[in-house]
């Protein structure tokens, strides 16, 4: 008869243990001989526990039992009412969040979309993390340490560093993948954040030559600024809440709910391979109808070809449908902000917090893989052309090729491994507006690019301002078409859904449905000297 | 012999007693239902199975949760991975199923083992885990009656080296 | 056996792992060697519970307090079950050394049977032993497995690991020449036990177990074992079969030989191989069976088209379709053989190219075509590369044969008559869906023709013919024949066929609106109706003679042309008199029961009603009262003399001065409607000749525009590169000579259009 635990065999010990939590385990083996010789150094036994807690990692050469005591250790401090200790514990949390995220679920062909706007499958690490690590007041410092926070707070010198600090910027790394801005540094309505990030995203000295114009640091090595990116991407949350669009699942999926796709390779496609992009519309039939006679055709399958070759290898995942938002001030608040009369200000003091209203454009961008090259280095710099049209004002004019502007760009790694996008809005054939961008997360991530917007040549007096994109489907552009069908919006409109069932909706199934959302543009923007429709 | 499919078999404890269920009860054990893949239908319903690793109480318990999940599916290897990653959940019937004492419990895991019903291996498992999860070292060797052998040089580092899941 | 308690076998003691094995050792012999006889309940258990409790036999106390705890050693999760899987191994080595050795007593089919039965039984144990050893499976086996053990496999697949290493790797090559000996058999016609090949194939199958994960099976044991083999042992028969009879048959004999051998071949893949030899095996067989012989399949084909042998044909053609590139010869011998047909067809016709008949002509054409594309449907599956061919051929005899030879143009000239005299009113006419498929047939060969602007040219001037002569057979096909010409070669090329078209319907209505508008003013007018033909659409050219209207007419003439300016403001009217035309009745004529009705042209018209006045009028007379030019005015005169409704006197004069005209009262004929509106054969002659040099003009300015379009969008260009570029362009139309292009260039530079710059490019001026 079996008495004791301890006399059970090894396998029905080890089913066991299976089930137990990770911080269980360090407790276990302090109880005798017997559980400690059975639970240290036990890998297989910490695999079974970490695959039962977490995300299946993409490769097996994980150190099981490192992995759950950081994951336990992690829980610890979040878990800790003591704020201040946080905050020096954020380097361990960086790198221990930053893994957990790599390791999240990546999207295979096995698990398709369930809803259009939803664009990266569901992960216990993220879902851990959303627990661990929210917004509330407890969990602030770390997230929330960047100095653009600090100055807000009134707790560091007025003066930026010379360069970035290191806390600073895994706190804004952070709060950039966990992807849903804070807005606020305190509980009172005083303490918006919204201000201090304009104060940096507008400031034209910010964009230096040694920064590319991006969110970059301002030595020229190409690395990812985090507090550029943090800055941005709070301005445009900001703009998306105070605008009401964070509503729709397009954009609370990445701009209200934290971890949102914020991992490589997230992204889930839509249509899947083979798949047509709903009924009677796929791009059987965009390229079925064209050609005159059979070589044309086949010059057709030839192009198809190539460009899925191209697909295929690209790292990025850059075919396909992005949605783009792009912020901007009235030149003249922009102007005045950035040329004061008597500036004289030092220039590692912020200029002051800027709250004069912005105007923001929905962008839909269709693009596709023109070349990959490597570069120097071995890695590859994919380059895409496609065109985009603004989603603001009727859609009959669809037909109105001024709407629709070509763009162009580049996508690679920079030094550290983190992805930049490089991109050109062309106007009957001439470049004007350039952006320079990071996709958080890494490459394939469904959380999308954030970056900066600026004139291409550089201009001294701007303008430049906030831009973000994400990827809603992967319906691609071809040289010579420049058709956006109704298929192009299903995960734009996904939160419109149930009103499909509306006889009064029976329309939109037969022409693109309007975006009926007040922008809310003051009559001082409607003369504004350039169109960002186009951008 | 006619052709009809058995539906009947009977079971033969250790201490001899029988016990008589519906074939598709029995084959939640895949011992079983290998068994009769095997040897074929006329090899059970001339004899008992004997089952010469499990006494009469156990069988009779084993023999109610079989009953209880006579309609659940059988899982197939396949699926093993992928409940591997279920949470450690155990239902409100098996619950009280596995209100037993600490001796019947083992017994019932090692029969359930024994006699490769997956799902009543794992229900006894989880039970287990449960009287671990969240335990002090000293709770737990309570719980489950060890003794704790190190010497205190011993203890003491071992405490040192797993600090990091202490409860703070 | 009693049934009653566990009193069968004695249990070992759980631990022990010779008493243990010496316990499961006899029943799994027992399931090996003599599973017939079946295994009971007990020992059935039995094996299960004694590997159960050898594996859970580690006790805990095994961990005794002396155990340094930094030592590593972690015994505690460690697994049993290694002294098990061992000497399961030894044993299934151990059994199939023996039947190895067994083996040794049997050959060929024996052999095969023995390999079968054994491999059954084998097989089948193992299940057997899988399942009795499932508690090994489950918990040391798959543990070993997902730390990445390479030659741990479950117990079944160790059965086949051990299958394959020891017994396979000694019989299989005996085995397989059982095999290939017993295809062979059926190859030469014998009925063999094809089932145990089927098996043999299974079993090889079986084999291909995946290392990388072993719950995939791969065929490269199979491939390498049995397909390789097969395929050689395949290939070296039919070389023999086939160089022995090809030496004794005839190629068609031969044909039907392979046909037959390749279709037996497919079949023997569907009952008792493995599909994956499928395609290999076809590829074998099409190596030794056609591609080793087809030279000589080709060199027959020429006896088989010049015979018709269409069955003979096709069959040929599906067996070279099977090899690669095996069609190519066919085709270019068939193209020649069409070529050669086509020219022989029209050189027969060819006798006298003047007096060739247009549909004489275009059947002899069309002949041709519809025998050879029905070849090509029958015998070669309608395969667009014959059809390429049949085309070609088909360009090169309509285009240049025996009748064209006195001029390029006579192919499209010949087609456009045909085609005219097709749309003409004709005496014989022509049931409405058979007229439709006479023009479908003219498309066939028009495609072909190369020189469609000259096609282009006479069938708009015969078009406009049969519009102003309104002597179109009907309006339905003269529509569908644009609207094929517009499907062949585009809006432009029957853009003015459309106009002229439409000018004869607007013309209609507006006839329409001229009686009303006559009828309200009053005036008692003629029953006249107009045609406005749109310049620059019609192929029309104004009368070269002057003419003075007679008064009858030129007062209806006016008030249509002022009606026509009312309507249309600042457009200019120019009368075509010499297509005009009219009837005049003759009320003079004796002897005549009623009057005779003349049909006739305007100048005709002119010249009789001067008869009116007076019944004699001198050549003079009649030319300055009509202001006729002598090139209009004779022809006119010739046939009112001829017809005998004017007499000349003296008797015989040419028209000219000196000739005068009297009416002929005594006028008879046959008929009382008389249509004295006859062209002069020369005309037509001359219009021949005419379009011809037109054809010259228009395609200089075809091709200076074509030149201009594409400077103008390259802006610059390599001499050889536009004129290259230009031959694309217009390829369609015609198909021009370089000599041609490089003259317009120079045309071009002269009137600035172009420039020369360096490096032999050119330049576009704007």
């Amino acid at each position: 008869m079996v008495q004791y635990i301890t006399q059970l065999p090894a396998e029905i010990l080890h089913n066991i243990l299976g089930f137990v939590e990770p911080a269980d385990l360090g407790r276990l083996l302090q109880t005798c001989r017997y559980l400690y010789g059975f639970v240290d150094g036990n890998s297989a036994l910490c695999r079974d526990i970490y695959y039962r807690t977490l995300d299946e990692p993409a490769s097996n050469d994980v150190n099981w039992e490192q992995e759950l005591r950081d994951l336990v250790q992690l829980q610890r401090i979040c878990e800790d009412e003591d704020g201040l200790k946080k905050a020096t514990s954020l380097p361990f949390v960086y790198k221990t969040v930053t893994r957990i995220l790599r390791n999240a679920t990546k999207s295979t062909p096995s698990h398709p979309r369930v809803i259009h706007s939803l664009t990266y499958p569901p992960s216990r690490n993220a879902s851990i993390l959303s627990t661990l690590l929210t917004p509330s007041a407890s969990q602030i410092p770390l997230l929330t340490s960047s100095f653009l926070f600090s100055r807000a707070r009134g707790t560091s010198p007025p003066t930026l560093p010379p360069t970035p600090l290191p806390h600073h910027q895994q706190s804004a790394h952070l709060h950039c993948l966990y992807g849903s801005p804070i807005l606020k540094h305190g509980r009172t309505r005083s303490s918006s954040m919204y201000p201090f990030a304009c104060s940096k995203v507008y400031d034209l000295r910010e964009y230096t030559n040694g920064s590319m114009w991006g969110p970059f640091w301002n030595d020229g090595s190409g690395r990812v600024d985090w507090e550029k990116v943090e800055a941005v991407m709070m301005v445009i949350g900001g703009n998306i809440r105070g605008k009401g669009l964070e509503g729709l699942p397009v954009f609370e999926n990445f701009w209200g709910r934290g971890w949102g796709g914020s991992w490589e390779g997230s992204y889930v496609p839509w249509p899947a391979k083979g798949e047509k992009g709903g009924e009677g519309c796929g791009e059987g039939c965009r390229y079925g109808a064209e050609g005159e006679g059979g070589e044309e055709v086949e010059e057709d399958d030839e192009e198809v070809r190539v460009m899925r070759g191209l697909k295929e290898r690209d790292p990025f995942g850059v075919s396909g449908t992005w949605l783009r938002v792009v912020c901007f001030l009235d030149y003249n608040d922009f102007f005045n902000y950035n040329f004061p009369v008597a500036d004289e200000l030092p220039s590692n003091v912020p200029r002051p917090a800027l709250d004069v209203g912005e105007a923001i454009r929905l962008i839909l961008m269709k693009v596709h893989v023109t070349s990959i090259e490597t570069s120097e280095n071995g890695s590859p710099i994919v380059h895409f052309t496609g065109f985009s049209r603004s989603l603001d004002g009727s859609w009959d004019d669809n037909a109105d090729s001024d709407l629709r502007v070509r763009v162009k760009g580049t996508v690679q790694y920079t030094p550290e491994g983190e992805v930049r996008w490089t991109s050109y809005s062309i106007f009957s054939g001439e470049e004007r507006w350039k952006s320079e961008g990071v996709q958080i997360g890494g490459a394939r991530s469904a959380r999308g690019v954030i970056g900066n917007w600026f004139d291409k040549d550089f201009d001294p007096h701007g303008p430049c301002g906030p831009t973000a994109f994400w990827k809603i489907s992967d319906r691609e552009a071809r040289a010579d078409d420049k058709q956006f069908l109704l298929h192009d919006f299903l995960p734009i409109v996904d939160g419109f859904e149930e009103d499909f069932d509306d006889p009064d909706f029976g329309a939109w199934t037969d022409e693109p449905p309007t975006l009926d959302i007040e922008f809310g543009f003051g009559a001082d923007l409607l003369h504004y000297p350039y169109d960002f429709g186009d951008l | 012999m006619s052709d009809t499919k058995v539906t009947k078999v009977v079971l033969q404890s250790n201490d001899g007693t029988t016990i008589e269920v519906d074939r598709v009860v029995a084959e939640r054990s895949m011992l079983i239902k290998n068994l009769i893949e095997d040897l074929g239908d006329e090899s059970v319903t001339t004899s008992a199975i004997p089952i010469p690793n499990v006494n009469d109480p156990v069988l009779r318990k084993v023999v109610e949760w079989c009953e209880k999940h006579r309609g659940d599916s059988l899982q197939s290897a396949e699926d093993e991975s992928e409940t591997r990653k279920k949470v450690t959940e155990i239902d409100e019937w098996d619950q009280k199923f596995m209100q037993v004492d600490q001796e019947m419990l083992f017994e019932i895991i090692l029969a359930a083992n024994y006699l490769d019903i997956k799902a009543l291996l794992d229900v006894g498992c989880k039970t287990v885990a449960n009287m671990i999860k969240g335990k002090s070292p000293e709770e737990i060797r309570k719980t489950f009656n060890i003794t704790n052998d190190f010497t205190p040089e011993e203890e003491e580092q071992i405490r040192r080296e797993n600090e990091w899941a202490e409860d703070r | 056996m009693a049934p009653a308690a566990m009193s069968g076998m004695p249990h070992p003691v759980r631990d022990d792992i010779d008493a243990t094995w010496a316990y499961l050792q006899s029943g799994i012999t027992k399931i090996m060697m003599n599973l017939q006889e079946g295994v009971d309940l007990q020992t059935y258990m039995g094996i299960y519970t004694a590997v159960h409790n050898f594996c859970t036999s580690q006790k805990a106390v095994g961990f005794s307090a002396a155990t340094n705890i930094n030592s590593g050693a972690h015994r505690g999760a460690h697994l049993l079950g290694e002294d098990l899987y061992k000497k399961l191994t030894e044993y299934l080595t151990d059994h199939l050394r023996h039947l190895v050795t067994e083996s040794k007593a049997h050959t060929d089919e024996a052999l095969l049977a023995f390999y079968i039965r054994e491999w059954h039984r084998y097989t089948v144990a193992a299940k057997y032993i899988h399942h009795l050893f499932r508690y090994l499976n489950r918990h040391w086996v798959k543990r070993e497995m997902d730390e990445g053990k390479k030659s741990i496999y479950d117990v079944y697949t160790l059965h086949l690991v051990r299958w394959r290493d020891v017994l396979f790797k000694e019989v299989s090559e005996k085995v397989m020449s059982a095999v290939l000996k017993l295809v062979e058999k059926q190859r030469n016609g014998e009925t063999i036990e094809y089932n145990q090949i089927k098996q043999v194939v299974d079993s090889f199958v079986s084999l291909g177990l995946d290392e990388g994960d072993s719950s995939k099976t791969t065929l490269d044991v199979y491939r390498f074992h049995f397909e390789k083999p097969f395929l050689e042992e395949t290939k070296l028969f039919y070389q023999n079969e086939s160089k022995q009879f090809v030496a004794e048959n005839s190629v068609v004999e031969y044909m039907k030989k392979a046909e037959a051998r390749l279709e037996e071949e497919e079949e023997r893949v569907k009952i008792y191989l493995h599909p994956d030899i499928g395609l290999p095996l076809k590829k074998a067989c099409n190596q030794v069976l056609i591609a080793e012989h087809s030279n000589i399949l080709r060199d027959e084909f020429q006896v088989l088209l010049d015979n018709d042998r269409e069955e003979d044909m096709a069959r040929m053609y599906s067996l070279l379709s099977r090899i690669p590139d095996g069609l190519d010869p066919l085709r270019s011998k068939f193209e020649a053989h069409v070529r050669k047909a086509g020219l022989a067809a029209v050189a027969k016709v060819a006798s006298d190219a003047d007096k060739l008949e247009p549909k004489v002509y275009v059947d002899a054409l069309l002949e041709i075509h519809t025998q050879y594309q029905g070849l090509v449907k029958r015998a070669f599956n309608d395969e667009p590369e014959f059809t390429r061919s049949l085309d070609n051929a088909c360009r090169e005899f309509v285009n240049r044969n025996e009748v064209c030879k006195s001029g390029s143009n006579k192919s499209p000239e010949l087609l456009a008559k045909y085609t005219d005299i097709l749309l003409r009113k004709s005496s014989t006419g022509v049931e409405e869906t058979e007229l439709e498929n006479t023009l479908t047939q003219i498309m066939t060969v028009f495609k072909y023709i190369e020189d469609k602007d000259v096609f282009q040219k006479f069938y708009s001037r015969m078009l406009a013919r049969r519009l102003v002569h309104s002597n179109s057979s009907s309006d339905d096909a003269e529509t569908s024949m644009i609207s094929k010409l517009k499907e062949a070669c585009g809006f432009e090329y029957t853009n003015k066929l459309q106009r002229m078209f439409q000018d004869m319907q607007i013309s209609k209505d507006l006839n329409t609106g001229f009686k009303e508008h006559v009828q309200s003013l009053g005036v008692k007018g003629l029953d006249s109706a107009y045609s406005i033909l749109g310049t620059g659409f019609w192929p029309l050219t104004a009368p070269g003679t002057t003419f003075n209207p007679p008064e009858e007419i030129s007062a209806d003439c006016d008030r249509f042309a002022r009606f026509y300016r009312n309507k249309h403001e600042g457009r200019k009217l120019t009368w075509l008199w010499q297509l005009c035309k009219g009837e005049v009745k003759a009320n003079y004529i004796r002897n005549a029961k009623m009057p005779y009705t003349f049909q006739v042209s305007i100048y005709q018209m002119a010249i009789l009603l001067l008869f009116n006045e007076k019944d004699k009028n001198t050549y003079d007379e009649i030319m300055s009262t009509t202001q006729l030019n002598s090139e209009s005015l004779d022809p006119s005169l010739g046939i009112l003399v001829k017809a005998k409704v004017l007499n000349v006197s003296p008797e015989g004069e040419k028209p000219g001065s000196g000739a005068t005209y009297a009416l002929n009262y005594d006028f008879k004929h046959k008929k009382f409607r008389v249509n004295l509106n006859v062209g002069m054969k020369s005309e037509s002659k001359q219009e021949e000749v005419e379009t011809n040099k037109t054809i010259e003009e228009d395609r200089k300015l075809l091709l200076q525009s074509a030149i201009v379009r594409i400077m103008k969008a390259r802006k610059r260009m390599k001499h050889q590169m536009l004129v290259s570029e230009t031959i694309h362009q217009i390829r369609q139309r015609f198909v021009p000579k370089v000599a041609d292009i490089k003259k317009c260039i120079e045309i071009l530079l002269d009137k600035e259009y172009l420039e020369r710059l360096d490096d032999d490019d050119l330049g576009y001026l704007a």
